[in-house]
């Protein structure tokens, strides 16, 4: 039997079930009765007949979303679809066996939906500089999904890190954010703009520093300045300030009159993000903006978003494939494997959930390793590392003396121990049993 | 403060396009020295052509200087071509799609460039032409048509090569067209008046080879001064080339902004 279950909202949590037809609203007459002051008394009917399913707007004053659109008729219900009412947010559970225990909804997925708003903000909150990314589809030929229902929300102001190995879907997710790519489903809304239906809209309010920087070797920074002053439709006039005034900022002054072609990575980078902000952007998109530099040109480039972000209230979405590059500068961090988000938090949350350290021994005679792992699998999770093993402890790093003896009494001799505190990678790796600096390497 | 009007905006992408070529020795050496050169080879080769009967004038290097023209029409389908596709498969055309720029601005920027450059080039056939022994029978009032000419030749050859970079989405491809509208000029009555060709097969192929056109409209206003009709004809294939070209690349110019 289908089912109707509230997963967001005052009455999270509830279910109802679903045969022929049910009226959700406030009205204590309605078969699914919810407490949210947003919901009408009588707001969405949804009807079933065993084998598919819609829901239908009764009038309600604030409309109802499916799958975040707005319904204007009987809408036909995806199993699984999400239906949107005040601040309210019902799964449809299709042939639903109820003889069988209800899946355990992970923490994670509690959150991300319980972070999912309604997709379309009112004319009135145009200049919200936000993302919402809702149910986010991209399928290429052949039937393969870059990105599988995406759910995120970025906050305004807050630089988001996307983090994820190569061919994880950030590339795909970015370019459908910005408008270069068309949704295959679902909905995403940028500064308040569907990136489907207000395409030239969410371009008039965002910067754009795709992964490779693509500028024009034969010209010179000013010339990209001012090409770049006039396709952005910036009067006449501020073309030559705006374009001396970013190129100081990105500190390329003294090589502004130079053709681009003899930049080094570092310098096109920076030309890139200047080029990026000459239009004053509400949201900046940065995909893989440091990849292939060299530190200090990563931590000048850090430097400056976070510059962007704190003191010119920019939202920045960047994507990553490195550890440091979304644990320091990221307020929030989204983990994206295989297309699908598979943790999302502040680092520290993130952190704060694996909540234990590793330890990581380096063997005196290289060839002791295996024997090392055996010793102290009963200390925790022993892995091969880099340098020799690594032990993710169950406990904390009280244990360290007792590893100490451990080797002593197998008559294995240490190197050198570390005890790392949990990392991204930790993160990662709890949640698709990969390790994403191994994909590094 | 008003935002730049369509004509500001053009400016900048023109120059571009212009200085792209400026820029790279090798475009120009190909774009000037080759032509110049075949040009060269022709009237030292073809010199005696002038003595068959009924060939229009006695100065080959009169009768051979509209290949130069043709050339920098061909050379116009490379240049709009291979950029485009270079700023396709750069990513550089993803930066101006993402600004508020017309699709069709951004192609007749990189038109703008390319006839702006073929005019270029045309002056100095001329002025090379002139120095061997070519001479315009229109005078300069014929030279100045010539200019329009060949700048008319570029516009619809270019389009031509941002067509092909449209669909081939790669610069290189586009430069792969070199061969076969060389071919397709040597096949044309770039070497002899149509009437003096005595193979059939020949010139039945000169006859449906648009390329004559663009040899013989100029070639009139040198050879024999006003004629109407090889003008006509001149323009009336240029523009139909123009038209489908454009026609053809406005269907493709969605691929540029692929979510409006």
């Amino acid at each position: 039997m289908a089912e109707l279950r509230v997963i967001q909202g005052p009455d999270a949590g509830h279910v109802a079930p679903l045969s022929g037809a049910i009226v959700v609203g406030r009205d204590p007459g309605c078969e699914l009765v919810v407490g949210d002051d947003q919901v009408s008394r009588r707001h969405v009917r949804v009807v079933s007949d065993g084998g598919s399913a819609t829901a239908e707007d009764l009038g309600s004053t604030n409309g109802t979303y499916v799958d975040g659109r707005l319904a204007t008729g009987a809408e036909a219900l995806r199993p699984g679809a999400r239906i949107q009412v005040g601040d309210t947010l019902i799964e449809y559970a299709a042939d639903v066996d109820t003889t069988r225990a209800r899946p355990i909804v992970s923490a994670f997925e509690q959150q991300t939906r319980a972070e999912t708003l309604p997709p379309a903000p009112p004319e009135a909150e145009k200049k919200w500089n936000g993302i919402e990314v809702y149910g986010l589809i991209r399928e290429f030929k052949g039937g393969f999904r870059a990105v599988n229902e995406l759910y995120l929300r970025v906050h305004p102001g807050e630089i988001y890190g996307f983090l994820g190995p190569n061919g994880a879907g950030k590339s795909t997710t970015v370019h459908m954010l910005t408008t270069l790519l068309p949704v295959s489903g679902g909905t995403a809304h940028v500064a308040g703009y569907d990136v489907a239906t207000n395409a030239a809209d969410v371009r008039a309010t965002i910067g754009v520093a795709l992964q490779e920087a693509s500028l024009d070797p034969l010209l010179n920074a000013y010339e990209h300045m001012e090409l770049q002053c006039s396709m952005q439709r910036l009067p006449k006039k501020e073309w030559k300030s705006r374009g001396e005034e970013l190129i100081e900022r990105v500190t390329l002054t003294e090589a502004a009159d130079r053709r681009v072609g003899g930049y080094s990575g570092g310098m096109k980078r920076r030309l890139d993000l200047a080029l990026a902000l000459v239009n004053r952007p509400r949201i900046l998109f940065l995909d893989e903006p440091t990849t292939g530099l060299d530190p200090k040109t990563r931590n000048d480039l850090w430097e400056e978003v976070a510059r962007l972000a704190k003191e010119e209230g920019v939202t920045v979405f960047l994507t990553t494939q490195y550890l440091e590059e979304a644990d320091q500068l990221a307020d929030r961090v989204g983990i994206i494997d295989r297309g699908e988000l598979v943790a999302e938090g502040t680092p520290d949350e993130l952190k704060a959930e694996i909540g234990r350290p590793t330890a990581e021994v380096t063997p005196r005679v290289e060839g002791d390793a295996p024997a090392m792992a055996e010793v102290l699998k009963r200390f925790g999770e022993a892995t091969p590392s880099a340098r020799g093993v690594a032990v993710r402890l169950h406990g904390g790093a009280d244990v360290l003396p007792d590893i100490v003896r451990a080797l002593d009494g197998a008559g294995l001799q240490m190197e050198n121990l570390e005890l790392h505190a949990p990392s991204l990678d930790d993160v990662f790796l709890m949640q698709t049993g990969r390790s994403l600096e191994e994909h590094q390497a | 403060m008003k935002p730049p009007g369509t004509l500001t905006q053009l400016g900048p992408l023109a120059r571009r396009s212009l200085m792209r070529t400026l820029r790279s020795p090798q475009l120009l050496a190909s774009g000037l020295f080759f032509p110049l050169f075949l040009y060269g080879m022709n009237i030292g080769g073809l010199e005696f052509a002038t003595s068959l009967p009924g060939f229009p004038t006695e100065s080959y290097p009169t009768f051979a200087l509209s290949f130069t023209f043709v050339f920098a029409g061909i050379y116009a389908v490379m240049v709009a071509g291979s950029q485009l596709g270079d700023d396709i498969r750069s990513g550089f055309i993803k930066r101006q799609t993402l600004t508020p720029l017309a699709g069709p601005v951004l192609l007749l920027g990189h038109l703008t460039g390319v006839v702006a450059f073929a005019f270029g080039q045309t002056l100095v056939f001329l002025a090379v032409g002139f120095v061997v022994g070519a001479s315009v029978e229109a005078g300069p009032g014929g030279v100045l048509v010539i200019l329009l000419l060949v700048a008319f030749y570029a516009l619809a050859m270019g389009s031509v090569g941002l067509m092909f970079a449209l669909y081939t989405r790669s610069g290189e491809a586009v430069q792969a067209l070199f061969p076969l509208l060389t071919g397709l000029l040597l096949l044309s009555s770039v070497n002899l008046p149509r009437e003096l060709i005595q193979v059939d097969w020949y010139q039945t192929l000169t006859t449906y080879n648009p390329l004559s056109y663009f040899v013989e409209a100029p070639r009139s206003l040198m050879v024999e001064g006003w004629e109407a009709q090889p003008l006509f004809l001149g323009v009336l294939v240029t523009g139909a080339i123009l038209v489908s070209a454009l026609t053809q690349t406005a269907g493709s110019l969605r691929a540029l902004s692929v979510a409006k």
